[in-house]
């Protein structure tokens, strides 16, 4: 999986990176905002 | 005078110049965020921006209202540097590549300013003024923020609001780190850190070689970088390059920058629960460790006795040490930049001696509370302060009560999560790096050293210290995106405990002292945190320890 990101980064052109990074930025921000929403259920 | 004496003299200044702004930088940082005025400055803000400003906020809003504001943050700050080549004052560099970018983003947001760059070879005046030194001031002002939110679970009961996080950081940035932010500059550019606009000048050197002299507004950028414990430097080679830190009193005036505010924090904690001495408290544990880090350092890159003949000539490790600071001077900066987030550096962290490295890498491992990053060292410090009144309360049988709050199963899990998310992460991504071929590939150096650089390098990426040991290959598209990752979960994943922890005391009724409260005001209660701190930390990292830096010391 490793690899395949690596040549995956490399490979892309600038835009469809852009896209990509931007697209990472997004997940890891949702990744954390479910880690709130589920810290909020275990409070219950 | 001898340079043992000038080393342990510059110490002994500092912490007087620390002693002596404890209390009034402590009690301002108090006032700033429990006085009910704004400024007409901060008003207008509201406005602008549509904050209700007496909206209290949950913690779970307060926490979400962060991720937003990062979100945005990281966004912007990624899009400024891959436009930088449109951007004026850009030195005619291209647009950042997007890797390097987005790891450049995710860094100076989270506090971090991991650089997998070299700031006067990349990045234009305008992008690092208006995206790096913005962000400098922001992550520093949002880090105070979640210390003053987590105090404010101690100071309330019977609510679940812990205050405006818009409110918090607007009077963190405007009140307290622009106007110190100002004064430093001004001190550092009087004693010669350069600050203009001019483009680069290519000079013809004496041996008839060509030289480029960069420039920029370096003395206004370095002070934010040292005050709000970011780190990341205009120049490469950070604070040991002359433009940044020019002689030694600017040496030693950076070091007290990057302590000033983290030390003075207890005391806002303290004023704000109405009982200082638990402020104290907290500052001793802070000191001891912090003394510690220093004189440990320092004794590895000065003991000339077991260093070869090189070494005795020189009077100390002095590979990679900037030969106008010396090795007291690195000692000291060393230790100071590791126990709080900075990461700024004034010497070589790979060149430190094996123990003396070990010690720079575990006291990142400490997890930024002696006296840790601007805000996460108070956070950080106060969950460590609960699982030491829980695991008392075991051992002798007391109730386990801090600051009038019952420390119940639930504040206990909150601590655990807290404290277990940063070794889960460091370890998992220095794992993966080290059993893939592709993380293996950025490894220049073999055997134990090989293995403290990537250690030392997701520590640093997720405590959001930022400094490198450095030879390893971390600018490779691994080690960019899942620096990413580990610095963006890093800073905010022990945030969302600690908000949580927070959170869930402000809902407690305040508990009265009874005979079987633990005094959390003695020196035997300050002894006990130092105790479960290192106890702690040295368990969880020992593995790692053994097999890198003590491995390489004991060859």
């Amino acid at each position: 999986m490793a690899e395949v990101l690596s040549r995956a980064v490399a490979v892309l052109g600038g835009t469809v990176q852009d896209l990509l990074f931007i697209g990472l930025t997004v997940v890891a921000f949702a990744v954390l905002w479910l880690l709130v929403k589920g810290v909020e259920r275990f409070e219950r | 005078m001898s340079s043992t004496a000038a080393g342990w003299l510059q110490f002994a200044l500092l912490f007087a110049a620390l002693a002596v702004c404890y209390v009034p930088l402590g009690n301002y940082i108090a006032h700033i965020f429990t006085t009910d005025k704004d400024w007409a400055v901060e008003r207008s803000f509201y406005k602008l921006i549509g904050i209700d400003r007496n909206a209290d906020q949950k913690w779970s809003v307060y926490v979400r209202s962060i991720l937003a504001f990062s979100l945005v943050s990281v966004l912007f700050l990624y899009g400024l540097q891959r436009l930088q080549h449109y951007l004026p004052l850009s030195q005619g560099f291209p647009g950042v590549p997007p890797d390097l970018a987005w790891n450049t983003a995710d860094s100076f947001v989270t506090n971090t300013n991991w650089q997998n760059y070299a700031g006067e070879a990349t990045l234009g005046y305008v992008a690092q003024m208006s995206g790096l030194v913005v962000q400098q001031f922001l992550s520093a002002a949002v880090g105070l923020s979640v210390a003053i939110a987590m105090i404010r679970g101690f100071t309330r009961s019977k609510t679940d609001r812990l205050g405006n996080f818009w409110v918090d950081v607007t009077r963190c940035t405007i009140r307290l780190l622009i106007p110190i932010a100002i004064v430093g500059g001004l001190v550092l550019i009087a004693n010669g850190a350069i600050e203009n606009f001019s483009a680069y000048h290519t000079v013809t050197t004496l041996a008839g070689a060509h030289q480029t002299i960069p420039g920029g507004p370096v003395g206004s950028s370095e002070v934010i970088k040292d005050l709000g414990n970011n780190g990341g430097g205009w120049f490469n080679t950070n604070a040991a390059h002359p433009f940044e830190s020019p002689n030694p009193f600017t040496n030693i005036f950076i070091i007290f920058l990057l302590l000033l505010i983290p030390f003075a924090t207890p005391r806002a904690f303290g004023k704000m629960v109405k009982d200082n001495r638990q402020g104290y408290a907290l500052v001793a544990v802070m000191v001891i460790i912090w003394a510690l880090a220093v004189g440990g350092i320092t004794l590895f890159e000065s003991h000339v006795g077991t260093g070869g003949t090189a070494t005795m000539l020189a009077h100390g490790a002095m590979e990679g040490k900037e030969v106008r600071f010396g090795q007291h001077a690195c000692g000291l900066f060393a230790a100071s930049t590791t126990v709080t987030s900075t990461g700024s550096v004034n010497c070589f962290h790979d060149s430190l001696t094996p123990f003396g490295g070990g010690i720079a890498l575990f006291d990142i491992a400490l997890g930024e509370i002696a006296p840790g990053g601007i805000g996460a060292g108070m956070y950080g410090i106060l969950i460590l302060a609960v699982v030491t009144v829980f695991v008392a309360g075991l051992m002798v049988g007391r109730t386990p009560e801090y600051i009038g709050k019952k420390i119940r199963p639930t504040e206990m899990k909150y601590a655990a999560l807290y404290f277990l998310t940063l070794p889960v992460i460091i370890l998992t991504a220095a794992g993966l790096s080290i059993g893939t071929h592709i993380g293996q590939r950025a490894i220049f150096n073999p055997g134990p050293h090989g293995l403290t650089e990537i250690i030392y390098a997701f520590a640093s990426m997720a405590n959001n210290n930022g400094s490198a040991f450095a030879g390893l290959g971390s600018g490779q598209a691994w080690y960019q995106v899942v620096g990413g990752f580990v610095m963006l979960f890093g800073r905010f994943a022990p945030e969302i405990f600690a908000l949580g922890l927070a959170g869930s005391l402000a809902r407690q009724q305040p508990v009265p002292a009874s005979a079987g409260t633990l005094d959390t005001r003695t020196p035997l209660f300050v002894g006990m945190v130092v105790g479960v701190v290192l106890i702690l930390v040295g368990l969880t990292y020992f593995p790692a320890l053994a097999l890198g830096p003590f491995a390489e010391g004991l060859h």
